[in-house]
């Protein structure tokens, strides 16, 4: 790589790559380890000491958690292609359980236990289990139809059109009635009133922006279902050493394929060029110049403040700054004291499980938080990460919580930060009595604390809204603007929520195909 | 009477008469059928009839005359009023002295709206299907996704959160009992701003709107029928077999809905509905009131701010009355009072169970609308000399009697909803 400085000794110009990616977050490292594989030169640039935010490692006392994780504590929508292409196996990833049944846990003290395939015959449901079988049928038909937009392989507008306008018979009105569909309506057409479709409503409503009995809530299910955990379709994973294991292997990947990942290096601007991406300067004012730049960073970031409002257009601006609902989940780790110390109680806890509170609760929930409230009632995902290690701890055991829904600024004050808490701690006694007297010690993660972390805006911690509104803010985020060889994959660009690693690779790609057609050889 | 027929249509509002009507001319045999044993107060204005449908139906030679409504008015708190008229421009005017710099982006955002909806014309989305167009790009994309968001997010990049914003929340959103936050709240700006998203009413000295389009629809050869439907169970066949409360038994291939509240009043869900539901007060009065603003055909609306919406609408969505619902208002040319109301909660809850209306609970939102509306007419209360409630929330305890139906069309709740209705009723007819 070559280096020149400027005149009078200013700063520095380094050439020679031929490629940069801005963000090390889990898309920045895919983004980069496919354009390293293709011959490219490339660098990430992360702002912060660390890669892979908002994901990262838990660390609580002096105890040794090797599975807890900020961010996400499982898997169910990695991209197999960049497990495959990334060789991620080979750089670490292995599930503990490739496909975790989920326990619902109710208000009444019920519980309702689903295999990890829900298309399995579950014949303790009696009377409800054809309706799942049913039900799982149609939605999985309709999920897989959505998997080239999951996945990033259609990005384009015509490509989105195309995958929406295909029937599905199993499920009326297809791939696009599924979309706009509100989760009770779809679920009106299945079941009764009861455990089942309770379950299913928090599911549904679990990470989303929307509440279960309006339009476009379905979607998120969808979305979720799309994905694969080692091939089987809609399932749950739990990675050994915890979600942390699959950015550590990502990096891997990328450092393996030659990327120059330089940590703690700010950018402050991406250059643009006669409308085309030239590089970007350093907070130091060194510039590295590049003929294909790709931001991992949340779009207002990269675009108004790494770009500039000057070098968009209008009616860019207007839709990359469509609003975000100010809905989140927020984390919680929990060290209890009292572990179950028979195999069986410890089985149990070697699942998902969730806190389905009746489905009235869940919409009054909703409406809470859009008032800024923090609610009563929190559907809550718990994983004991304890039971995925090879041995238990002794005497205690600690809970990666997640709860959801909750104002995205769950934490503006130290008061509210702590009605947050417990809340959270109030929901997870109704799903484990007991549990809150047995805490010996939390550890809060809100959007607020991620963002800080990753220096990213807060609204990209946002609740996900329905699948149509992300395609569009997607598709938009990901046309860069027309500003040639740029590419996007922050989380805008991505489906779903979870590590999912698509929008990397397909900004990648887009990258790649277009360098091709250009002649732009490595 | 014959015995199969094409269509069913229930319900007596003007979308039902126009779409049964244009049914009957395209040649379809087409019943229709009353939603209650007897008609529930109507309000003297009803969605622009646009000139396809006035064209098919030949309305010019029912003596049917009609005049756009003169303002959507918004009486606020303290005494606030926001107007708008059909002119962008003369609204922009009138609202100068509310909030200056809103005003001046008036016709921009009355322009802005509009073009979202050619923009987002070919995605059909009512809340059931959604149908893209063959050719998608950027453009219609970015439509999408702001059709797709809440309705306040574009009220407060235009509006700023002001009296005017809350005016249009509690006209354009007060239809589908939305408080603006929810997804696709933001759809119904578009056609709220459409030229036929403005409401009409007979002008003086016109046959009434419900008496010409009942005329239309006996000479187009539509059969009536004197009692609703108690039953509709599908046949092995393609049709309904119907039994109606005079114990007459007849056949009908499909159903149609055009209007929620139709399918709501005979108990049918509408499929993206919420716990809500619509109910209508009629006030006979004694001697004259005053109207604010001085203005009888004017479209009311009374809110003391768009927080108002979400209040009703969450207490909907929780089986309660709220005790300030936005309440609609108009004045008939005898000088009752229709005040109406899209969030009342279609089921009470209470203890956490769910329960049908009963008659206290009907006096308690009589006196709730009253009170909402003598809070802005001075000495309303004293005038009051007669009261009619209807609810559009049928007792949902049993299966209702479309329960087990088939080939059912329900028209989503819209603006423009008697173009909607021809339309949908033409596009039902062509797949036949």
């Amino acid at each position: 790589m070559s280096e020149e400085a400027g005149a009078g000794g200013r700063s520095r110009i380094e050439g020679g790559v031929d490629a940069i990616v801005v963000g090390g977050g889990p898309d920045g490292l895919v983004a980069a380890a496919y354009l390293a594989r293709s011959g490219r030169r490339t660098v990430i640039f992360e702002s912060t000491g660390e890669l892979g935010l908002p994901v990262r490692k838990r660390e609580m006392g002096a105890r040794r958690f090797a599975g807890a994780s900020d961010g996400e504590h499982l898997i169910h929508a990695l991209d197999p292609h960049v497990i495959d292409d990334l060789d991620l196996y080979r750089h670490g990833v292995s599930y503990a359980s490739r496909r975790l049944e989920t326990t619902y846990i109710f208000k009444t003290g019920e519980r309702l236990t689903l295999r990890g395939d829900l298309r399995e015959p579950m014949h303790d449901l009696e009377d409800t289990a054809d309706a799942l079988g049913r039900f799982a049928t149609g939605m999985f038909a309709a999920a897989a139809q959505l998997r080239p937009l999951t996945s990033g392989a259609a990005g384009g507008a015509q490509e989105i059109a195309n995958a929406l306008s295909g029937d599905v018979s199993e499920f009326p009105g297809g791939a696009g009635a599924a979309l706009i569909q509100s989760a009770e309506d779809v679920f009106d057409r299945y079941f009764a009133e009861g455990p089942l479709r309770d379950a299913l409503t928090a599911e549904a409503a679990f990470r989303s922006a929307l509440p279960p009995h309006e339009q476009s809530s379905f979607s998120q299910l969808l979305a979720r279902w799309a994905g694969e955990v080692s091939g089987l379709q809609g399932a749950v994973g739990y990675p050994e050493g915890g979600a942390v294991a699959i950015v550590e292997a990502l990096r891997r990947s990328a450092q393996r394929t030659g990327v120059d990942i330089r940590a703690s290096t700010e950018v402050t601007e991406i250059l643009i060029e006669k409308d085309a991406a030239a590089g970007v300067v350093l907070s130091d004012g060194g510039q590295v110049r590049a003929p294909i730049v790709v931001s991992a960073l949340d779009a207002h970031t990269t675009y108004m403040s790494l770009i500039g409002p000057e070098a968009l257009d209008v009616a860019f601006q207007r839709d990359i700054a469509m609003r975000r609902a100010p809905i989140a989940t927020v984390q919680l780790h929990v060290v209890l004291a009292d572990a179950p110390d028979d195999e069986d109680a410890r089985g149990e806890l070697s699942r998902r499980l969730v806190y389905a509170p009746p489905p009235d609760d869940v919409r009054r929930a909703f409406s809470a938080t859009r008032r800024g409230e923090i609610p009563n009632d929190l559907i809550i995902e718990a994983i004991a990460v304890d039971a995925f290690e090879e041995e238990w701890p002794e005497g205690k055991m600690q809970l990666s919580v997640l709860a959801h829904p909750l104002p995205l600024d769950a934490d503006a004050n130290e008061q509210r930060r702590e009605e947050t808490r417990a809340a959270i701690v109030a929901s997870l006694e109704k799903m484990l009595p007991g549990a809150g007297e047995r805490i010996e010690d939390d550890a809060l993660v809100t959007p607020h604390d991620l963002a800080g972390r990753g220096g990213g805006a807060l609204h990209a911690f946002s609740a996900r809204e329905g699948l149509l509104r992300q395609l569009s803010l997607a598709a938009v985020t990901r046309s860069a603007c027309n500003i040639g060889g740029l590419y996007f994959c922050g989380p805008e660009a991505q489906l779903g929520y979870g590590l999912n690693g698509a929008a990397g690779r397909a900004a990648a790609r887009a990258a790649l195909k277009k360098a091709k057609r250009s002649g732009a050889a490595p | 009477m014959a015995a199969n027929y094409d269509l069913l249509v229930v319900g007596e509002d003007a979308p039902s008469l126009c779409a049964a009507a244009a049914a009957a001319k395209a040649g379809a045999s087409v019943l229709l059928a009353p939603t209650r044993k007897a008609p529930a107060p109507r309000a003297p204005s009803v969605c622009d009839i646009p000139n396809f449908v006035w064209r098919r139906l030949e309305l010019q030679d029912y003596g049917l005359q009609l005049e756009p409504i003169s303002a959507r008015i918004t009486l606020l708190e303290d005494g606030v009023t926001a107007s708008s008229q059909r002119s962008p421009e003369d609204t922009a005017d009138a609202l100068v002295d509310i909030d200056e710099d809103a005003a001046a982006l008036w016709p921009a955002f009355v322009e802005e709206m509009r073009a979202l909806g050619v923009d987002a014309a070919g995605v059909e989305t009512d809340g059931v299907s959604c149908a893209l167009p063959d050719v998608m790009d950027i453009g219609v994309l970015s439509a999408l996704g702001r059709a797709s968001g809440a309705a306040s997010e574009l009220l407060d990049d235009y509006l700023n959160g002001g009296p005017l914003s809350a005016h249009v929340s509690a006209h354009a959103l007060s239809l589908s009992g939305q408080s603006g936050e929810e997804a696709g709240s933001a759809l119904v700006l578009p056609e709220f701003f459409d030229e036929h998203g403005w409401r009409v009413r007979a002008a003086p000295g016109s046959r009434s709107v419900f008496g010409a389009l009942r005329r239309v629809c006996d000479a187009a050869g539509v059969e009536t029928a004197p009692k609703a439907v108690l039953e509709a169970h599908a046949d092995s066949g393609r049709y309904n077999n119907l039994v109606f409360g005079d114990e007459v038994k007849r056949k009908a291939r499909r159903i149609f809905f055009a209007t929620p509240d139709a399918a709501e009043a005979v108990g049918y869900a509408a499929p993206g509905a919420y716990n809500g539901a619509r109910a209508v007060l009629r006030l006979s009065l004694r001697g004259e009131i005053e109207l604010p603003a001085g203005d009888e055909h004017a479209l009311f609306q009374i809110i003391d701010s768009a927080a108002d919406l979400r209040e009703a609408r969450d207490a909907a969505l929780d089986g309660r009355l709220s005790d300030r619902p936005p309440v609609a208002f108009e004045m008939t040319d005898k000088g009752d009072i229709i005040a109406y109301t899209s969030f009342v909660p279609k089921r009470l809850r209470d203890d956490d169970e769910w329960r049908d209306w009963t008659g206290q609970d009907r006096q308690a939102l009589t006196k709730v609308i009253i009170d909402r509306l003598a809070s802005r007419i001075d000495g309303l209360r004293d005038r009051v000399r007669r009261r009619e409630l209807v609810v559009f929330a049928e007792e949902q305890d049993g299966a209702g009697p479309f329960d087990n139906a088939q080939n059912i069309v329900l028209q989503p709740k819209r603006h423009n909803a008697v173009a909607a209705a021809v339309s949908l009723v033409d596009k039902v007819l062509a797949d036949e």
